[in-house]
């Protein structure tokens, strides 16, 4: 049996004993050693989220080691330390064909329409799973999906290093950004963030914090939304370059609306661009992880065992510090 | 003001020479030259006398990674004042050409390129540039960093070319003064992996300390045996084998930058590699728009370069400056100081 924190169908989440199966032909069963909770998961507790199963295990960033492989499996063994990419695309869909595989029509994804890692135990399609380099501790692993989430968006904002980046937000995706752009080259990388907390977090990972009335016009080349906000995305499109682009990395309300001049579009041939998920990245997040480029022991503020997930739970509801990762029961 | 320029004369033969100080047109900068490196072009033409289809026919002043000190402005320079310290973009194109105007002004067939004959260099006590190819250098840049933004750019291009991103392994081939660069470059945009290859142990040994993951003598441990797989090569060698063995390293739909020229006009490559794993092959010629990203990538501290002089010389020394990698491989950048 596995501790497991489920998703009932209704609001909130509840911890319950179930029994995770033996991994089907192609899947591996991992004991999860770390799992990150993600904006998303709140949305699905309050119902919001409508791809979301009634009666899923949530989580979906997470790590563990492999304790059963199923009989077709190749290239991975028991014992070996994995981190799972929970995007699942059908691979058969228009998208899926043209090498967008995170537009799927038909997508499953561990912790939403399937089974996930917030759980001692979890099932996932060995596909889905990435070796994790030696070394890298679980929590760091366990980051990989969103820092992969974050690369996506980092790549279509099309920084060319040198460049001068701006970041509006530094909750967990924007100070992952801003590492990223750091790592990427920009010569600059400016955060915006009122809470003088989280400004800290900006300075730790080679970024500067500057409050959130210093954002003039066209002040970046690029400029990377992590709010989620019409004003703050709003701000984005007039804090950019002539020429530049803006990747609106924040998830909005999917009723909110933004005023934006096409005038100024037109005038300043700016790019918009919205960004899902981690096409493509898992690898290469993995790679930044392992070489210490990522200060990923800034991000994960919190590290709480799944006995104790109440805490953990409120501690993410309340937006306390940055990543709050949970680690098995404790012995 | 007087100024004195090392003077190349056919192969093998540089004499030190005062010239009139050069009188800068309305919108060019007179500049006092303060550092200038040597590059592997300013060797192969004082041993060869040519490169390619570049013939040294006329007395030539070598040189063209310089910085110095702006001290005359033409009368209708708006960008500089006297006084101020720069870094100068040797090559100044027409402008005007296609080339120019769709912003690969590197591939003007007009440029007018220092050390490339006819154009006189910078091995010399003054120059005179547009003002719009001197960049202003902050105070925190030495003058002998200032002058190796001009090679930097080249690592800067060859990385652009190679669309280096965070995450990726790359392959430099060839640990000479550019491949250096060019490695710290691809760090500095966030390769998590650099492979580099010589035959040089001491250049081998310079390039772990600058960063490389892993450095291959292929003397003793050919690249095909490597086991090595990379997202790009940047060839900087010049080695034909090197970019035939560095293709067959890339990945799947990677880039192959060649940086180094070889011996001949032509060379065998690949070709069936390049077809089935559809391998994007580019040239570089020297480099556009990347002085401005040069000087941020030092200034703030992703590439550093002050131990990247090896060795120091005045003008009359220029010629012993000139043999001094050939002499000894780890004397990787020598630097000619005008004014001493």
């Amino acid at each position: 049996m596995s501790v497991s924190v489920v998703w009932p169908g209704r609001e909130g989440v509840e911890v319950e004993s179930r029994n995770v199966p033996s991994p089907g032909s192609d899947e591996l069963k991992v004991r999860v050693e770390a799992s990150g909770l993600c904006g998303t998961d709140l949305h699905i507790a309050s119902g919001e989220y409508p791809f979301a199963r009634p009666g899923v295990t949530i989580g979906h960033e997470f790590a563990g080691t492999i304790v059963e492989v199923g009989p077709d499996v190749e290239g991975f063994s028991v014992g070996e330390r994995v981190v799972v990419d929970p995007n699942i695309p059908c691979r058969t869909c228009e998208f899926c064909h043209s090498s967008r595989p995170h537009l799927c029509e038909n997508p499953q994804a561990l912790g939403v329409t399937l089974n996930g890692g917030l759980s001692e135990f979890a099932v996932l399609p060995a596909p889905q799973a990435y070796r994790v380099p030696e070394g890298l501790p679980p929590e760091a692993a366990a980051l990989t999906e969103p820092l992969a989430c974050t690369l996506h968006a980092v790549d279509l904002g099309d920084l060319r290093p040198g460049e001068r980046a701006l970041v509006l937000g530094a909750g967990p995706i924007g100070v992952l950004c801003a590492a990223l752009l750091v790592a990427a080259g920009a010569s600059e990388v400016l955060v915006s963030e009122p809470s003088r907390e989280r400004r800290d977090h900006v300075r730790k990972v080679g970024a500067e914090p500057v409050e959130p009335e210093s954002v003039s016009e066209g002040m970046a080349d690029k400029v990377f939304e992590c709010v989620g906000r019409s004003g703050t995305m709003r701000d984005a499109v007039e804090a950019v370059k002539p020429g530049g682009t803006v990747v609106w990395v924040g998830v909005a309300p999917p009723e909110a609306e933004v005023a934006v001049r096409p005038y100024d579009i037109f005038r300043r041939e700016l790019t918009i661009r919205g960004t899902y998920t981690n096409p493509f990245t898992m690898e290469r997040s993995l790679a930044l992880l392992g070489s210490g480029r990522i200060d990923w022991e800034t991000i994960v503020t919190h590290r709480i065992p799944l006995d104790r997930f109440e805490d953990a739970w409120s501690a993410h509801s309340e937006g306390a510090g940055l990543k709050v990762c949970v680690l098995p029961e404790s012995s | 003001m007087r100024n004195r320029a090392a003077v190349m004369h056919g192969t093998h033969d540089i004499r030190l020479e005062e010239r009139p100080v050069p009188e800068p047109d309305p919108k060019e900068v007179l500049v006092e030259i303060k550092a200038v490196g040597v590059c592997g072009s300013d060797v192969h033409y004082y041993e060869h006398g040519r490169i390619g289809s570049f013939v040294v026919e006329k007395p030539l002043i070598l040189g063209h990674e310089s910085s110095g000190v702006v001290v005359d402005l033409g009368n209708e320079v708006t960008k500089h004042e006297v006084g101020e310290r720069v870094t100068l973009e040797p090559g100044v194109p027409c402008g005007r050409c296609r080339e120019c105007r769709a912003g690969r002004y590197n591939l003007c067939p007009d440029v007018r390129f220092f050390a490339t004959p006819p154009i006189d260099g910078a091995f010399a006590n003054y120059v005179t540039i547009h003002e719009d190819f001197a960049f202003r250098l902050p105070d925190s840049m030495s003058d002998e960093v200032g002058a190796l933004m001009e090679p930097l750019s080249v690592g800067i291009w060859a990385s652009w070319k190679a669309r280096i991103r965070g995450g990726e392994h790359v392959l430099v081939t060839g640990a000479g003064p550019i491949g250096l660069l060019a490695m710290r470059v691809a760090l500095a945009f966030g390769a998590t992996e650099a492979t580099i290859t010589d035959v040089s142990e001491e250049r081998l040994e310079i390039a772990r300390r600058s960063g490389a993951t892993r450095a291959i003598n292929v003397a003793n441990e050919p690249l095909p045996d490597a086991g090595v797989e990379v997202d790009a090569l940047i060839e900087c060698s010049g080695n034909p084998a090197a970019l035939k063995d560095g293709i067959r390293c890339i990945r799947p739909a990677g880039m192959a930058v060649v940086v180094g020229m070889g011996p001949g006009e032509e060379t065998s490559i690949p070709l069936s590699y390049i077809q089935s794993k559809e391998i994007t092959l580019t040239g570089t010629f020297r480099y556009a728009n990347t002085y401005p990203t040069a000087i941020g990538l030092v200034s703030s501290g992703k590439v550093s370069l002050d131990d990247f002089a090896t060795s120091h010389y005045g003008l009359d020394d220029t010629e012993e400056a000139l043999q001094a990698s050939g002499k000894d491989p780890a004397n990787v950048k020598p630097v000619v100081v005008p004014g001493s």
